[in-house]
């Protein structure tokens, strides 16, 4: 998808539709649980229709969204009740049931349920640059203008989350066996 | 995507993170979220304009729809569901251009994560400067509990009880003077007050948010709602 400058003001309902799932998969990746994604995403889309007018049409999309979903995950996270739940529900969340998807899509979904599970072993500030690069495809300078933090940092950030990532994927593969 | 300055990743990494890339999102989940957004209640005058979206939306993964889709009512996500099974990769190709003169790309800040996004200046002092700015919105946890108590003022108006609903409104009126979802909740209030009879309330209340928000999405519910009034 080319997320190309917009000549005409953003429209919600066009936004809603183009972009919704890109939201809310955003904020799973930022760790939102299942049970809470209909609500943040809501919330998502109540910053971004209060701030339409302020999106500058020579940048790209997706990131500036990317920019509200981490700022509501953020927030989220810092409530200490959802700290303390989020062990146990996100094992029940990652859980896949084998019997209900054939084998080809029963494979990918227990990819993207590891790629979760190993998401969250890195800190939300190093995910979101590793997101953003490694599955949004945003380029570094891109990033470290929407985090608001030097590029330096966020290719270090990138750093180590990848070697976060990388332990974390051969943690959880060694506890399948 | 290729930056100098960054590795190439390991490629059976590389073959996970594609698979997320791939990842789709229940259409009938984000049904309800859109309802919320704009719709202060299913049942409303605007309930066209989610139409509109599910038209849109099924133009944009229509292919592979199966014919036993159906809609009813407005409520078309279960009947979609299977159009989005296998949806369109999320990955961004860029195309290099210039940078502008004055770009104003938001720089984060998760001390305030309503905030509206500051400019920009290009400098790392300006950009910390700016993200650590005092908050000029209401926090996402309050956010939330503007929402849920909006929650039950629809479920209270969907279930007939109109005075209750406008009893919420009114609550959240208080408890939240610079609200986030004000347009909201002055659909749900003055839907509650068309229920309940008040109509020249209703009315004078429309008329006000005609006047101070007329491009609200909440408009066409509102407009719908007065002229309801017999």
């Amino acid at each position: 998808m080319v997320d190309a400058p917009r000549a005409e003001p953003l429209d919600l309902r066009e936004l809603f539709t183009m972009h919704a799932p890109y939201v809310w998969n955003s904020l799973r990746r930022l760790g939102v649980l299942a049970s809470d994604l209909e609500d943040l995403t809501h919330d998502v889309f109540v910053q971004v229709q209060r701030h339409l007018g302020e999106y500058d049409a020579s940048r790209p999309l997706r990131p500036w969204l990317f920019g509200f979903a981490f700022r509501i995950a953020s927030q989220y996270w810092r409530r200490a009740h959802r700290r303390r739940e989020r062990s146990a529900d996100a094992a029940v969340a990652r859980a896949v049931d084998p019997s209900a998807l054939p084998d080809q899509r029963l494979a990918a979904e227990q990819d993207r349920q590891l790629v979760l599970s190993a998401l969250e072993a890195i800190d939300l500030d190093r995910r979101a640059v590793f997101v953003l690069y490694e599955i949004d495809g945003v380029p570094m300078a891109e990033i470290a203008r929407l985090l608001g933090i030097p590029v330096n940092t966020a290719y270090s950030r990138l750093r180590v989350a990848r070697t976060e990532f990388a332990a974390a994927v051969r943690r959880l593969r060694r506890s399948e066996r | 995507m290729k930056d100098p300055h960054v590795e190439p990743l390991d490629p059976e990494l590389a073959a996970l993170l594609d698979s997320e890339r791939h990842a789709g999102a229940d259409p009938s989940a984000l049904d309800r979220v859109w309802k919320r957004v704009v719709l202060p209640l299913p049942a409303s005058g605007a309930a066209a304009s989610g139409s509109g979206l599910h038209r849109s939306w099924l133009a944009s993964h229509a292919v592979g729809v199966a014919a036993a889709s159906f809609v009813v009512g407005g409520i078309t996500g279960a009947g979609i569901y299977a159009a989005v099974q296998k949806p369109a990769p999320e990955h961004i190709v860029y195309v290099e251009r210039p940078a502008p003169v004055a770009a104003s790309v938001p720089a984060m800040s998760t001390e305030n994560p309503t905030a509206p996004p500051p400019a920009d200046s290009g400098s790392s002092a300006a950009r910390a400067s700016s993200s650590a700015r005092p908050s000029q919105s209401a926090p996402a946890s309050t956010l939330s509990a503007e929402r849920a108590l909006l929650d039950q003022a629809r479920a209270a108006l969907t279930s007939g009880d109109g005075a209750k609903a406008l009893s919420i409104a009114e609550e959240h009126r208080r408890r939240f003077p610079s609200a986030q979802l004000d347009e909201e909740r002055e659909a749900i209030a003055i839907q509650a007050l068309v229920a309940i009879g008040r109509y020249d309330e209703a009315r004078a209340r429309a008329a006000r948010f005609r006047e101070s928000a007329p491009n609200s999405l909440f408009l066409p519910a509102i407009e719908a709602s007065v002229a309801s009034i017999p």
